[in-house]
């Protein structure tokens, strides 16, 4: 008897903890981060990260924040052409992505902007980003830092 | 005929390669000078340090993270390409609008981090005031733009021209770029024809 009751914990434990991963993996691939690089840059400065963002669930969603222990201060920025071929860069607070749709955050556009860096991030290292959505579940995720993509 | 058709090549070849080289001069550097630092706060004087030789020039500041970086890494792609063509006449200047924050000491850790090749690559910062001159003349515009305090630092950003300007060995501007997006094959065969 108390060998079938052992067997029924078990069985329930098992079927519980699966369920529980399959909806983790099934909220983790609503939003996809793709390629994501941060470009290198030395203690005390300012760099950019970059990655492509998919959303693949059934509801528009926005990243809101970016979270890191690499610098003091981090923003969503996009970088826009001014007249007469002048270039200039400015703090936006959120980018919706449509549900289905990929939004991607690239050199000349939009990127996340590492204000005062706390160390220096040479090329071949990586940080630990997170990022912060209005409906996904928040993800963390390893950069690799890149001094150029080309 | 065939002798009309032969001179008319020639002619033809004459006019184009006399043609190739003949860039407008958009600005005369030669009774300038503009006193600048390097990274190793040694004063140079330029354009002049380098009269003789074809200067690439950009304007950047190291706070900036998405145009300048792109600039910078332009002027690495066209100063390899041009050690591949063993074209040795040929000097790169990275000069900072932003000198209160870009000090030759935030110069060498923005080489360092990034790996630049000094060989015949220089990066300024000076004088406030000299920078400006240098590029009022230059026609490059940086407006400061956002000013934050982080961490009771202040950063500042810029409104800026994006240029790569080409300056002859006579010390003359003879052609500028969009320092982002260059067309590195033409400043390559602009530099050819100079």
């Amino acid at each position: 008897m108390k060998k079938i009751i052992l067997l029924i914990i078990t069985a329930i434990i098992f079927v519980g903890c699966n369920s529980i991963e399959k909806k983790e993996a099934k909220i983790s691939k609503e939003i996809e981060i793709k390629n994501p690089w941060i470009r290198s840059a030395a203690a005390g400065m300012n760099t950019a990260l970059f990655f492509d963002l998919k959303n693949n669930s059934e509801a528009d969603d926005s990243l809101v924040s970016v979270e890191s222990d690499a610098a003091e201060l981090i923003q969503i920025h996009e970088t826009i052409k001014a007249p007469n071929g002048m270039m200039q860069m400015k703090e936006i607070g959120k980018v919706s992505v449509r549900k289905g749709t990929e939004m991607k955050f690239k050199p000349m556009g939009k990127h996340i902007m590492f204000i005062l860096l706390h160390e220096d991030l040479p090329a071949g290292d990586s940080v630990e980003v997170k990022f912060n959505f209005s409906k996904a579940k928040s993800m963390s995720q390893k950069v690799v830092v890149k001094d150029f993509t080309k | 005929m065939a002798a009309t058709k032969k001179i008319s090549a020639v002619l033809l070849f004459v006019l184009v390669n006399a043609c190739g080289n003949n860039f407008p001069v958009i600005h005369d550097f030669k009774n300038e000078d503009f006193t600048l630092l390097n990274a190793d706060s040694a004063e140079m004087n330029f354009p002049s340090v380098f009269k003789g030789k074809i200067i690439v020039a950009g304007f950047i500041f190291t706070n900036c993270p998405d145009i300048c970086p792109l600039t910078t890494n332009n002027m690495r792609i066209i100063q390899e390409k041009l050690k591949e063509l063993k074209m040795g006449n040929v000097e790169f200047a990275a000069i900072s609008f932003d000198p209160k924050h870009d000090t030759p000491k935030v110069l060498r850790d923005y080489i360092r981090i990034r790996k630049f090749d000094t060989d015949n690559w220089t990066f300024f910062t000076g004088n406030q005031q000299v920078i400006d001159s240098l590029l009022k003349v230059s026609e490059v515009f940086a407006i400061p733009s956002d000013t934050s305090f982080v961490a009771g630092e202040e950063k500042v950003t810029f409104i800026h021209t994006d240029r790569i300007m080409l300056i002859d060995g006579d010390l003359r501007i003879r052609k500028n770029y969009p320092g982002s997006t260059i067309n590195i094959d033409e400043i390559i065969d602009d530099i050819q024809k100079l």
